[in-house]
């Protein structure tokens, strides 16, 4: 089975790691990992709520709405399968520090 | 099925962007360095006063101890409240600290204010036990935030307890006062630099 094409590019790959480690995240701090623009980093958030990766919440704290993102079972399985994968690829490290 | 050629420069890119963000994520939330030095402060100077005390064989300084829990709860829910509308992560990994933190605070206050005064607990044994408990919170903090300072402060707190163990009360309060000094202020303002830079840097 090939590397999960919708993880494997960089925008996606750095929300999911960042959703990995954290139990939920705010869009603001998602953006601030990925250094991308607000409209690029809600279209990748879509493809990744498309596919069932992870699921949002909009809420209000001091009247000012927050939006946060967590990843969802199916999400955090895929990120393991993900992370197993990218384990197979890659030769030990031993032989990596050698090289 | 045949695995699609991956250069394996791109691959260790993907696992460096993996440590970046995870990186990212545990300065993200380990912004507490000004709330360990004010803890220790408050402590070290509750602690002068007990001294002070048991020097003149006065008991009624016990109040010093609740006014320095009680300052210390209020400047950690007041910077906790503060942060919270800015803390756009919630991770596992603060959660446990502060669990543990909660819980640890909870069981030297006990053994303190119930410990003490039945009797249970002797005068010589509350700061070797309160010193096993600070070793046991602050080595958790190092281990889960990859902080060596904090690991060797841990064990600092862990063998000044052993320590303390040896010696008459009198000669423990200065044990005691060098590691909250050595093992909670300077650790947190450590800390409170690497956050400050860190913060700068955003």
């Amino acid at each position: 089975m090939p590397i999960d094409p919708l993880i494997h590019a960089p925008v996606r790959l750095e929300i999911m790691s960042a959703l990995a480690v954290n139990e939920q995240a705010e869009f603001t701090f998602l953006r601030k990992v990925t250094g991308t623009t607000d409209g690029n980093l809600a279209t990748h958030l879509r493809r990744l709520e498309e596919a069932g990766y992870v699921e949002v919440e909009k809420r209000f704290v001091k009247r000012r709405p927050q939006t946060l993102y967590r990843l969802t079972e199916t999400g955090r399985a895929a990120f393991d399968h993900y992370l197993d994968e990218l384990e197979a690829l890659l030769p030990p490290r031993e032989r990596r520090e050698k090289s | 099925m045949n695995q699609p050629a991956q250069p394996i420069e791109q691959l260790e890119q993907d696992l460096a962007t993996i440590r970046r963000v995870i990186a990212e994520s545990q300065r993200a939330t380990a912004r507490w360095g000004d709330v360990y030095v004010v803890w220790g402060l408050l402590i070290a100077a509750a602690l002068v006063v007990q001294w002070w005390g048991a020097a003149r064989g006065i008991s009624g300084v016990w109040p010093v101890w609740v006014a320095a829990g009680v300052t210390g709860t209020i400047v950690s829910a007041v910077a906790r409240r503060r942060r919270a509308p800015t803390g756009k992560v919630v991770s596992l990994a603060s959660r446990s600290i502060r669990t543990v933190w909660a819980m640890c605070s909870l069981a030297i206050w006990s053994l303190c204010f119930l410990g003490i005064p039945t009797g249970t607990i002797g005068a010589r044994l509350i700061m070797p036990l309160i010193a096993v408990l600070m070793s046991i919170a602050v080595v958790t903090t190092g281990v889960t935030f990859h902080s060596r300072v904090f690991i060797a402060a841990g064990w600092l707190w862990f063998i000044g307890g052993l320590v303390a163990l040896f010696l008459p009360v009198m000669v423990q309060f200065p044990v005691f006062l060098f590691l909250i000094a050595m093992g909670e202020i300077l650790p947190g303002m450590w800390l409170w630099r690497v956050e400050r830079r860190a913060h700068d840097a955003d």
